[in-house]
């Protein structure tokens, strides 16, 4: 596991793991929603999970 | 067309499948959800075959399923990939057999992406050396382990206790088999048959005594898809997908489904439930739904391993009314049993039980 966190680090993985927590962080602020650092109970997680705004086209 | 010109022309659709000492990977999904499937392969390669086959404790995950989700950048997986090549330098082996159809379609893509981009795996050599002081050769061989039993294919069945034939009518059963978008449409050359004719599991079939079942949509997709199921909101259109699959092939009767991907299986087999769930609707026939097999549980049904330690019963559909056809004994008493006779709990709603 320490060499896969290495390969991560060296590579750009973590970089693109930070980078999606800053964005998400905002985007939630932006839509007023709740968000958390750690795990997954928070209202922005539920609904970038779970939300569909039916409005999908083919 | 002469029959030469035909040999000649099947004869590049065929892939080179090395025969002794594999480099063996294994699968996440398979591990979890497939374990006696696993073992028989291990079991049958090593101890009836006499095979060398290596498992390294410190190989991981390949990162496919994070990759396909748009979360782990191809730099990283393409470095992760290269420490299990370096793994296997490391061990002395140059064959390498890999027990996912996902992390066969990742290894492919990695190997085709530094042939024709020479820098980036110049790039890879360096991040890995970086992270981990390791050094890597390209596989000169490198197979599915279903490649694997294809090649062996016939092994088994000169060594079958049970062949694919409904012991009640006397004909063949019917087979359909998936064998997975990643394991010959990205790179055809990588499969068995290539993308057009892949004979990887038809094969096996075949050799089984079973009759394969050829419909319209036996190309499509089993329904997983990646990012069409990870995002909870997206699974009806995996579900979608896998009921346009089994509405297409219902008309032909199958008894079972026999599948190349771990991921495959599980979505072909768990989605069943779920259309029986929501619905109420079933694709076998009598009121049952199909059983899903992979071709390590259908090898083992074949040479009469027991059911109970290939895994069978941890499916969702119950694999009874096919073990009936073809004539398998089997203990419904021993199903949920341990090792050592202790009774586990029995799931609830299993279908076909």
């Amino acid at each position: 596991v320490e060499e896969l966190k290495k390969i991560f680090e060296v590579t750009g993985g973590t970089d693109l793991f930070n980078t999606i927590e800053r964005f998400s962080k905002e985007k939630a602020e932006e839509m007023g929603l709740q968000f958390s650092d750690k795990g997954i109970d928070n209202e922005y997680f539920a609904e970038v999970f779970t939300a569909n705004n039916k409005n999908h086209t083919l | 067309m002469n029959p030469e010109g035909k040999q000649r022309i099947w004869s590049e659709y065929q892939k080179d499948i090395a025969d002794d000492h594999f480099f063996y990977v294994r699968s996440c999904i398979r591990q979890s959800f497939f374990p006696g499937s696993e073992q028989f392969f291990l079991h049958f390669m090593r101890n009836v075959l006499g095979k060398d086959v290596f498992e390294n404790p410190s190989h991981t995950t390949c990162t496919g399923i994070g990759y396909h989700g748009d979360i782990v950048p191809l730099p990283t997986i393409m470095t992760v990939v290269a420490r299990h090549f370096a793994l296997m330098k490391e061990s002395g082996y140059k064959n390498i057999a890999i027990s996912c159809v996902t992390s066969f379609g990742i290894y492919t893509e990695i190997l085709e992406t530094w042939k024709h981009f020479p820098l980036e795996l110049e790039k890879t050599r360096e991040y890995l050396y970086k992270a981990t002081r390791r050094e890597f050769d390209i596989p000169e061989n490198m197979a599915h382990t279903s490649d694997i039993i294809y090649k062996f294919r016939n092994d088994i069945a000169e060594r079958a206790k049970y062949r694919l034939i409904n012991r009640n009518t006397g004909k063949p059963l019917n087979v359909v088999e998936h064998i997975g978008c990643h394991y010959a449409k990205m790179f055809p050359k990588s499969g068995v048959g290539g993308a057009e004719f892949p004979h990887v599991l038809s094969g096996m079939a075949e050799s089984w005594g079973g009759n394969v079942i050829d419909y319209p949509e036996r190309r499509h997709c089993c329904g997983f898809g990646f990012r069409q199921y990870l995002v909870k909101a997206n699974r009806g259109y995996s579900l979608s997908n896998t009921v346009k699959k089994f509405n297409s092939m219902q008309p032909y009767k199958p008894d079972l489904v026999l599948t190349n991907c771990p991921g495959c299986n599980m979505f072909m087999d768990k989605w069943q439930y779920t259309m029986r769930e929501m619905e109420g609707t079933v694709y076998g026939e009598n009121g049952e739904s199909i059983p899903v097999l992979t071709y390590e549980e259908l090898a083992g049904l074949v040479m009469g391993y027991n059911p109970w330690d290939l895994g069978l019963q941890y499916h969702m559909v119950q694999s009874e009314p096919l073990m009936r056809k073809m004539g398998v004994a089997f203990d419904e008493n021993d199903k949920f049993r341990t090792k050592d006779g202790r009774q586990m709990p029995v799931p609830e709603k299993l279908i076909n039980a």
